[in-house]
C-alpha cells in the first residue's frame, strides 16, 4: 500500500486563484518523490496542503490508508507526528527567540514523548545525527549559517520519528557548496531511518540525483509524472522537453541544436482558463483541442502519465 | 587545568553554556550606553524606584504623610529643616513629595499591568484568528478609543465614587486599546511567518503558537510602548488627582499637591513647584528610557 495518496486536491485562494488544481499522486513507502515546478506553479502550496497547514478547498488525502482530509483539528495535530515538513527558507522558519535545545526538543514536549534528561538525551542524539556540535545547544538561530539552520530544521522534523518528510525546496536558499552537504545528509538519513520523502524543488538536477519518481507541476496541475528515468530520458510533455533542453550541456555542438526556448514566464503568459493551461507558452505545433479543452493526466506507458493533447491524440490514432 | 571547586565549576559551565546570551547582553549594554540620553533616562528611573522603595525608611517627617497638622509651621519657605518648605497644614512638602513617588509608581504599574494583560490577550486573539473574532474585538477597541480617557474616568468615578482604586480601574479600561491594536497589527504580520507554520507542523496547538511562539517575538514592542506609556500613566493619575477624583487627601500625591498648592502660587511657590518638578522628571525619565529601549530592541526604528 502506498504511504501517501492524494486525490483531486484543490486549493483556491480568494475564490479565483487555483493555486493547486485537482492534483492526484501517490507516494510509496521508502521512496523519494520529486515534485518539480517553477515559481508560482503551486508546489509549495501543495507541500502545505498535505499536512493541512493550509486547508484544502477540495480533495482527499490518505496517509497509510487512513483518510486525513476529514480529520478534526485535534486529530490532525496528532497525525503530524507522522508527517513532518522542512521549509525552504531556514532564515525564517526557525523561531528567533528559541534556542537550539528548545527548537529541536519542542516536538517531543508537544507530544509528551520525553521530559527532563530523557528529552536532553534525545536532543543530543538528533544533533549528532544531523551533524551539529553539542556545544551549540543554547545558541539562537541567528548565530548559525543557512546550512546549519537547515540541519536544525531537519533535526526538529525528525525527532518525532515521522514516516513522511516533506521537503519544500530544502536547499534553494543555501549556498551551492552547502546544498550538496544537506542533500547528502538527507540521503543518508533516509537510508538509516527508512524515511519517505516528498521533495519539492525547481532544480532538475536535484531530482535526478535523489528521486525515484518525478512529477512536474504547471499552474497548479501535474502535467507529467513518471519514474525519474521516464521523465528525464523520454520526456513527453512539451514543457518537460523544453526544461530538459534548457539544462546547459557541456557539449558545444549539442547546445545550440536542441535547445527549445520557452517564451515569457509563468506569470506573464496568462492562461485565460480555456484550453490547455500551457498553450500560451507551448513551443510545439498546436492542434484545435489545445485551444478548447484542458488535457487531463493520461497514462502513456507503465507508470508514465502526461497531460497533453498532442500525446493523447498520438496514442489514440496509432 | 587547575582544579576548581564545585560552585566555581557550575558557574563556569553556566557561562560557557550561555555564552551567546551573555554576548547579546554585553552588546545590548554597549549599544544602550552609547546614547547618553537613554542612560540619563535609566538613571532617573532607577533613582525614582529606589526612592519609592526606601522612602518609608528615611523621610524626615513620616507623621505628615498620614495627615498630621502643625499650624505653627504653616507655609514656611524651604529651609534646612524643611528643604521643600511646608504646606498650608504645616506638613513637610519634601516628605510628602517623596512618599508620592510610591503612589505614582505603584499606580502606574497597576494601570499598565491591567491594560497590557487585557490588550495583549485580546489583540493576540484578534490578530491570530482573524475573521469574525477580529471584527468583534477590533470594533470594540475602536469604540473604546473614541472615549477620551480622562472623561471616561470622570464618568466612572461619578457613578462609582471617588478614590484611587476607581481612578485606576477607569484608566486601565481606557488604556488597553493601544496595546490591543499594537499586538493585533504585529500578529497579522507575524502569523504568516514560516516559523509559525513550522510550529503548527510539529503539532503545536493554537494557544501554544500564540503564547510560546508569537508573543515572545512581540515582547520588545510591548516593552517599549509600556516604558513610554508609564510616564503618561503617571500624568493621567496626577490629572485625576488634580481635579479631585484620584488620590484622596490626606494621602500624598503629586497631582493633588499641585492642585492644593496652586492657591498659594504667588507667595508659596514651593508647594506646587516641587511635586510638579518630580512629575516632570518622572515623565521625562520614562520617555528617555523608552526611546533608548526602542533603539536597542528594534534596530529598524533607529533614526540617524
Amino acid at each position: 500500500m502506498s504511504l501517501l495518496e492524494v486525490r483531486g486536491l484543490t486549493k483556491v485562494f480568494n475564490r479565483t486563484v487555483r493555486a493547486v488544481d485537482d492534483v492526484s499522486l501517490t507516494i510509496e513507502e521508502g521512496a523519494t518523490f520529486g515534485l518539480l515546478g517553477e515559481s508560482g506553479s503551486g508546489k509549495s502550496t501543495l507541500a502545505r496542503l498535505i499536512p493541512r497547514l493550509i486547508e484544502p478547498t477540495a480533495g482527499e488525502l490518505y496517509f497509510d490508508g487512513r483518510p486525513l482530509h476529514n480529520l478534526r483539528d485535534h486529530e490532525m495535530r496528532a497525525m503530524r507526528e507522522r508527517i513532518q515538513i522542512v521549509f525552504q527558507n531556514p532564515f525564517s522558519s526557525l523561531n528567533p527567540r528559541m534556542t537550539v535545545r528548545q527548537l529541536i526538543g519542542e516536538p517531543l514536549i508537544i507530544f509528551g514523548r520525553a521530559t527532563g534528561s530523557a528529552l536532553d538525551a534525545r536532543v543530543h542524539e538528533m544533533m549528532e545525527l544531523v551533524g551539529l556540535p553539542i556545544e551549540y545547544l543554547n545558541r539562537f538561530p541567528h548565530e548559525f549559517s543557512g546550512g546549519q539552520r537547515q540541519r536544525i530544521m531537519i533535526a526538529r522534523a525528525l525527532i518525532l520519528h515521522p514516516r513522511l518528510l516533506i521537503l519544500d525546496e530544502p536547499t534553494s536558499a543555501l549556498d551551492v557548496s552547502v546544498q550538496a552537504q544537506v542533500l547528502n545528509l538527507l540521503i543518508d538519513l533516509q537510508k538509516r531511518l527508512g524515511l519517505t520523502y516528498l521533495l519539492i524543488t525547481h532544480d532538475l538536477s536535484v531530482v535526478r540525483y535523489m528521486c525515484d519518481q518525478a512529477a512536474l507541476m504547471y499552474l497548479g496541475k501535474i502535467i507529467e509524472w513518471g519514474t525519474v528515468d521516464q521523465v528525464f530520458h523520454t520526456p513527453q510533455h512539451p514543457y518537460t522537453q523544453a526544461l530538459l533542453a534548457d539544462i546547459p550541456s557541456t557539449d558545444p555542438d549539442q547546445r545550440m541544436l536542441e535547445r527549445i526556448s520557452l517564451e515569457s514566464d509563468i506569470f506573464s503568459a496568462r492562461w485565460n482558463g480555456h484550453g490547455c493551461r500551457f498553450s500560451p507558452r507551448c513551443p510545439a505545433a498546436q492542434i484545435g483541442a489545445c485551444k478548447t479543452s484542458d488535457p487531463s493526466l493520461i497514462p502513456t506507458q507503465a507508470g508514465h502519465r502526461v497531460a497533453c493533447h498532442l500525446i493523447s491524440t498520438d496514442s489514440a490514432t496509432s | 587545568m587547575a582544579p576548581v571547586s564545585s560552585t566555581q565549576g557550575a558557574l563556569t559551565r553556566w557561562r560557557i553554556e550561555h555564552a551567546s546570551q551573555l554576548n547579546d547582553l554585553r552588546r545590548g549594554i554597549y549599544r544602550f550606553t552609547r546614547n547618553w540620553l537613554s542612560v540619563i533616562g535609566l538613571l532617573i528611573v532607577v533613582v525614582l524606584v529606589i526612592i519609592a522603595i526606601t522612602a518609608p525608611g528615611w523621610v524626615p517627617y513620616p507623621d505628615d504623610i498620614a495627615g498630621a497638622v502643625d499650624p505653627a509651621n504653616r507655609m514656611k519657605p524651604p529651609s534646612a529643616e524643611h528643604v521643600f518648605g511646608t504646606d498650608d497644614y504645616g506638613r513637610d512638602v519634601f516628605s510628602r513629595t517623596m512618599w508620592a513617588t510610591r503612589t505614582s509608581l505603584v499606580v502606574g504599574i497597576i494601570i499598565l499591568v491591567v491594560a497590557i494583560s487585557i490588550g495583549v490577550v485580546l489583540g493576540a486573539l484578534a490578530g491570530y484568528f482573524g475573521g469574525w473574532v477580529n471584527q468583534v474585538i477590533m470594533r470594540a477597541t475602536d469604540i473604546m478609543l473614541t472615549f477620551p480617557g480622562i472623561f471616561l474616568a470622570l464618568a466612572i468615578s461619578a457613578v462609582l465614587g471617588r478614590g484611587i482604586e476607581i481612578a485606576m480601574l477607569a484608566l486601565s479600561i481606557t488604556w488597553w486599546p493601544g496595546y490591543c491594536r499594537l499586538v493585533e497589527a504585529q500578529m497579522l504580520k507575524i502569523r504568516e511567518e514560516d516559523f509559525v507554520a513550522g510550529a503548527k507542523a510539529v503539532g503545536a496547538s493554537n494557544l501554544r503558537i500564540i503564547f510560546r511562539h508569537i508573543l515572545p517575538n512581540l515582547l520588545t514592542g510591548i516593552i517599549v510602548k509600556a516604558s513610554m506609556d508609564f510616564g503618561f500613566a503617571v500624568l493621567a493619575i496626577a490629572s485625576l488627582s488634580f481635579i479631585g477624583v484620584g488620590v484622596q487627601p490626606p494621602d500624598p500625591d503629586w497631582g493633588s499637591m499641585i492642585s492644593q498648592g496652586r492657591r498659594f502660587i504667588p507667595s508659596g511657590w514651593w508647594y506646587s513647584t516641587f511635586p510638579g518638578l518630580f512629575m516632570f522628571v518622572t515623565v521625562l525619565g520614562f520617555n528617555l528610557l523608552g526611546d533608548g529601549l526602542r533603539d536597542l530592541l528594534d534596530p529598524n526604528a533607529t533614526v540617524r
